[in-house]
């Protein structure tokens, strides 16, 4: 049996895959698997974002007033799903639609230095930093945000060094991580 | 009044609650705060004659047949060598069966994107290292010196193909605290 409603909306089960099914405009927007209890939802955008490249990240020698964006990609087909507007700005996710997001970062620094979550160019996470690594000591940070955003709301990552440690230093290599997922 | 899909499957809307079973283990590490009463179910979802998702009369969702998760902890004494994988000792969470308690490997059990989130204190020489696959992909927290103590907090998504799986190591053999100091959790999340 399948429910139909206006516009081509139904909810309906499929006994090949074990999914209750809600299809919206014909498009199979919401899937749940009665035999282990996961919920797929094909649209819902989510993004894991590697630092680009082998290399480290310097965060230059300039003061704190200056931040730079993280030159953040995505590394691979697959890793993202549900949006194709990560790139609509350089190293810029654009919220495709409004709602809960949780956006989250994890890094690794070589030497001193800040990062932090931005939203529309302004500071806005919690800023957080490494302020006594060295050349023989390394210090991850990890911050995650629950936030509700609005569509068009642009998150970046940024940095800068620590005034009185210039030459702030990122590892590169894969080893700073952001990942982005919409909640509802 | 019931919805009977034609494999098996009911939409059931109702005003009588359901027992849910308990999240946490109750060894006394962790608090059993997850035991708590549900509100009365208002519409469920049923394979059979279980149930499986409900909304409830205060508008909450309830996953009652739970997708997988996972969350361990190195409970006992500091791990002190280079291990490889990392021994989780205690598992709070398992609910897809995919911990083996053998080779600290949690397999991930069904396609989809996974929320993989790992806590550690250490306090001399070491790099803890979440891995997957086989293969380092974060490369955690470096500590130094015996006399400083650093924690490492790391959270991240991927999308993962049943079969995959995830362990941690410590590299160079530093101390990584015990005594539930440092865990991890993997939930899938769609």
């Amino acid at each position: 049996m399948a429910i139909y409603g206006a516009n081509n909306n139904s909810i309906y089960t499929d006994s090949a895959s074990s999914e209750f099914r809600i299809a919206v405009n014909s498009v199979d927007s919401w899937k749940y698997n009665w035999n282990n209890g996961s919920i797929r939802q094909p649209y819902q955008p989510i993004a894991r974002i590697n630092c680009t490249a082998g290399d480290d990240v310097y965060l230059g020698s300039a003061a704190t007033s200056n931040p730079f964006t993280l030159p953040w990609n995505v590394s691979a087909p697959g890793d993202y799903q549900g949006t194709a507007s990560w790139f609509a700005t350089a190293n810029t996710f654009v919220v495709p639609q409004a709602g809960i997001y949780r956006v989250s970062l994890s890094v690794l620094f070589r030497s001193a230095g800040h990062i932090w979550i931005a939203l529309n160019g302004s500071t806005w996470g919690g800023q957080q930093g490494a302020h006594s690594v060295d050349a023989t000591s390394y210090g991850s940070i990890g911050q995650s945000i629950v936030s509700s955003f609005a569509a068009g709301d642009q998150i970046t990552f940024r940095g800068n060094c620590n005034g009185a440690n210039p030459n702030g230093r990122l590892w590169g290599g894969g080893w700073t991580l952001g990942s982005i997922e919409r909640m509802g | 009044m019931a919805l009977n899909f034609s494999t098996g499957q009911t939409l059931i809307a109702s005003t009588s609650s359901v027992s849910y079973g308990r999240d946490f283990a109750t060894d006394g590490t962790l608090p059993d705060g997850l035991n708590a009463t549900v509100p009365t179910a208002c519409l469920s979802l049923y394979n059979g004659g279980t149930e499986l998702n409900r909304w409830s009369n205060n508008q909450v969702s309830t996953n009652v047949k739970l997708p997988p998760s996972l969350f361990v902890s190195r409970n006992g004494s500091d791990a002190t060598v280079d291990n490889n994988p990392f021994p989780f000792d205690t598992v709070f969470r398992d609910t897809a069966n995919g911990w083996n308690a053998g080779t600290y490997r949690y397999t991930i059990p069904i396609s989809g994107w996974y929320r993989i989130s790992m806590t550690t204190l250490q306090n001399t020489p070491s790099v803890f290292v979440p891995m997957f696959n086989g293969g380092d992909f974060f490369n955690g927290t470096h500590t130094v010196y015996n006399i400083s103590y650093m924690s490492f907090a790391f959270e991240t998504v991927r999308n993962c193909t049943a079969g995959d799986y995830f362990t941690a190591r410590n590299r160079n053999g530093g101390r990584i605290w015990g005594g539930a100091w440092t865990y991890a959790c993997i939930d899938y999340i769609g």
